[in-house]
């Protein structure tokens, strides 16, 4: 063992290296799956501090109807066509316990960028605006509440992310199907959890499960790493925040400053092809 | 010397055991010439130490083992400083690697991550090649084992991959292929850990659950812990006398903890059966499994064993004690309770120990 050893584990060394690797050169070879140029308001950028010199870029994204009470798009049957169990009745005595400790699952979701998802969800937000002037009207809320609600919306317009998750599905193939332009829907996978619906029993005095919905937890590719090569306009970035405004947690509410262009391979992992500073702001 | 009185293993284990009975043989020796039941005569006790000293000499030169009893407690004082220093250089290979891979090329972030594992492990070669005891070995054993974590975990990252449970596979390959090709403990019980977690999180997998959610099911480490547990039953350890009983403890521990948490908390188990029944179930087979790893140590001789089947049986009991009674019973009569069973259980060992005396007279 002794002799053989020591050559087993620098060929296990070199192996799970060289796996790897390929693995990566696989999925970066041909046509991307998707390649899509986004900003700052669908990559944030951050940096861990003074012990870890390296800069990633998160992918930030919200899913379709979150605002909505009900389960919307995702619901129990789109639940178990990805693998969950939904066959316990939810008056069953069980069902609370099974479907409170169900445990995520990994599947594939389509992420699509500036589309319908987000100009329902602009649609919401402003209709929540005319209900609140409403309010105001009727003397139910103040002036100044709606004020604040007004430039908070117009900083979000500005600032929050127009990545939205549409669709889930077991096979991305079959997404990639569905949603074919590469440049507006990036297909990636994520980790996605059941949830359930309750509302107050006041003859049990205890929550009843009413009905179930489907959320997405994390998108598992989702910090991108910026290699030496590309970071420059980042770094500069990050240098200005911390002159203006120093310390670790800020939050954004001007314009984007960058442009990132993003390709996703065979193996729906992505990397990063390039960052554009953004000259003009207000042009994206 | 005849070569027959030599320790004809080529493990340390039988060496360090027969200094042990030599020394102890000494110390009784003087005891019996101090009650005067055997005295040698000069010339005998002369022969006898001589003896002795060459067989301990020749032991201590062909092993790194202690042959006195102060060496015994230096021993142990360089185990812990050797696993402080393998923690205190990993930790300082991890951050010193953060802190300045941004400032370089990708290539050059793999060319490093490779060569310090790679250097690491030679560092371990040359030590163990020039220092028989091994504690420079497993310090940089251990440094070789997270710079190699470090390489793939780094890697994921640099590449944006999607993390795997194979990774642990690849640990646990590379910790336990040192720990055999140098007889290291520190990294068996690496490897150990790292294939525990590859096989439970691979079994939660089977069910469908993301596989970082395999602590939330603890009946996934039920079967790595068997597997662990049988393992030196099945494979032959010969030549690695002190690897059995690790394997053993850990398999044991995994079981054993699993089944506890199983037992307190039944909602979380596969299982879809009433939480209760589940709870039910389980502290019976703590309390039956437990019992079990008492008599397996006692039977087998193996002290360990009995040690934590003893162990997990009063924790699987003062957890039940404390359902029944914490909230109704007075806290001093609670205690008291808790003290009287832990006499009734030491009463029971005595009269076992008691009885296999007899038997075995």
């Amino acid at each position: 063992m002794k002799r053989f050893g020591k050559l087993l584990v620098f060929i296990l060394v070199v192996a799970a290296n060289a796996v790897i690797l390929s693995g990566v050169a696989y999925n970066r070879s041909g046509e991307p799956d998707s390649a899509i140029h986004l900003t700052e308001r669908e990559l944030s950028v951050s940096r861990s501090g003074e012990e870890n010199s390296g800069i990633s870029l998160s992918l930030r994204w919200a899913v379709q109807g979150y605002w909505l009470d009900g389960p919307g798009w995702f619901g129990r049957e789109k639940l178990e066509e990805i693998g969950f169990y939904c066959g316990i009745p939810l008056d069953d005595p069980l069902a609370g316990s099974r479907y409170r400790n169900m445990l995520p699952r990994e599947t594939f979701v389509v992420l699509e960028y500036e589309g319908a998802a987000w100009q329902e969800w602009l649609a919401h937000e402003e209709e929540e605006l005319v209900e609140l002037a409403a309010q105001v009207e009727s003397g139910e809320n103040t002036r100044d509440y709606l004020e604040r609600q007004r430039k908070n919306l117009a900083t979000l317009k500005m600032t929050s992310s127009r990545l939205f998750v549409v669709e889930v599905g077991k096979r991305p193939d079959e997404l990639r199907d569905q949603f074919p332009d590469g440049s507006r829907y990036i297909i990636t996978a994520a980790l996605v959890r059941m949830r359930t619906i309750e509302e107050w029993d006041e003859e049990t005095d205890e929550y009843r499960i009413t009905g179930l919905r489907g959320g997405v937890s994390r998108i598992l590719a989702g910090e991108i790493h910026v290699s030496r090569s590309m970071r420059l306009p980042l770094d500069e970035i990050l240098v200005k925040d911390e002159e203006t405004e120093p310390g670790r947690f800020r939050r954004r509410t001007g314009e984007p400053r960058f442009t990132a262009s993003l390709a996703y391979g065979k193996r729906y992992e992505p990397w990063l092809t390039g960052i554009q500073p953004i000259e003009k702001p207000g042009t994206q | 010397m005849n070569p027959e009185d030599k320790p004809n293993s080529k493990s340390p284990l039988p060496a360090q055991e027969r200094a042990d009975r030599i020394r102890a043989f000494r110390d009784e020796l003087q005891q019996l010439e101090r009650e005067h039941v055997l005295i040698f005569s000069a010339d005998q006790l002369r022969e006898l130490n001589f003896h002795h000293d060459e067989v301990l000499e020749d032991i201590a030169r062909r092993f790194a083992i202690d042959t006195t009893r102060s060496q015994k407690q230096m021993s142990w004082a360089m185990r812990i400083a050797s696993l402080l220093g393998a923690l205190a250089f990993s930790a300082a290979a991890f951050f010193f690697f953060y802190r300045f891979w941004g400032l370089l090329s990708t290539p050059m972030q793999i060319g490093i991550l490779i060569g310090g594992t790679i250097l690491a492990l030679a560092g371990c070669e040359v030590s163990a090649r020039r220092e028989k005891t091994l504690y420079f070995a497993t310090l940089l054993g251990m440094v070789a084992f997270a710079c190699f974590v470090l390489n793939i975990s780094v890697l994921g990252t640099i590449f944006t991959i999607r993390p795997s449970q194979n990774a642990f596979l690849v640990w646990s390959l590379f910790a336990l292929l040192l720990a055999y090709t140098y007889g290291l403990r520190l990294l068996q019980v690496a490897g150990i850990l790292c294939f525990l977690g590859y096989l439970s999180a691979t079994m939660g997998t089977w069910s469908g659950m993301y596989w970082l959610s395999f602590g939330e099911r603890p009946e996934n480490f039920l079967p790595s812990g068997i597997l662990l547990f049988l393992l030196p039953a099945v494979i032959d350890h010969r030549k690695y006398p002190r690897f059995p009983v690790i394997y053993r403890i850990f398999g044991l521990l995994t079981v054993f903890t699993a089944i506890l948490i199983l037992g307190n908390y039944g909602s979380i188990s596969y299982l879809w059966w009433d939480p209760h029944r589940i709870e039910a179930m389980y502290q019976i087979l703590g309390f039956l499994g437990s019992a079990a790893a008492i008599w397996a140590g006692i039977h087998w001789h193996w002290p360990a064993i009995t040690n934590a089947g003893t162990t997990f049986f009063v924790i699987f009991l003062y957890t039940k004690l404390f359902d029944w009674w914490w909230d109704w019973m007075p806290k001093y009569l609670f205690f008291l309770v808790l003290g009287g069973f832990a006499v009734a259980l030491l009463y029971g060992l005595m009269i076992y120990r008691t009885r296999s005396r007899r038997d075995t007279e």
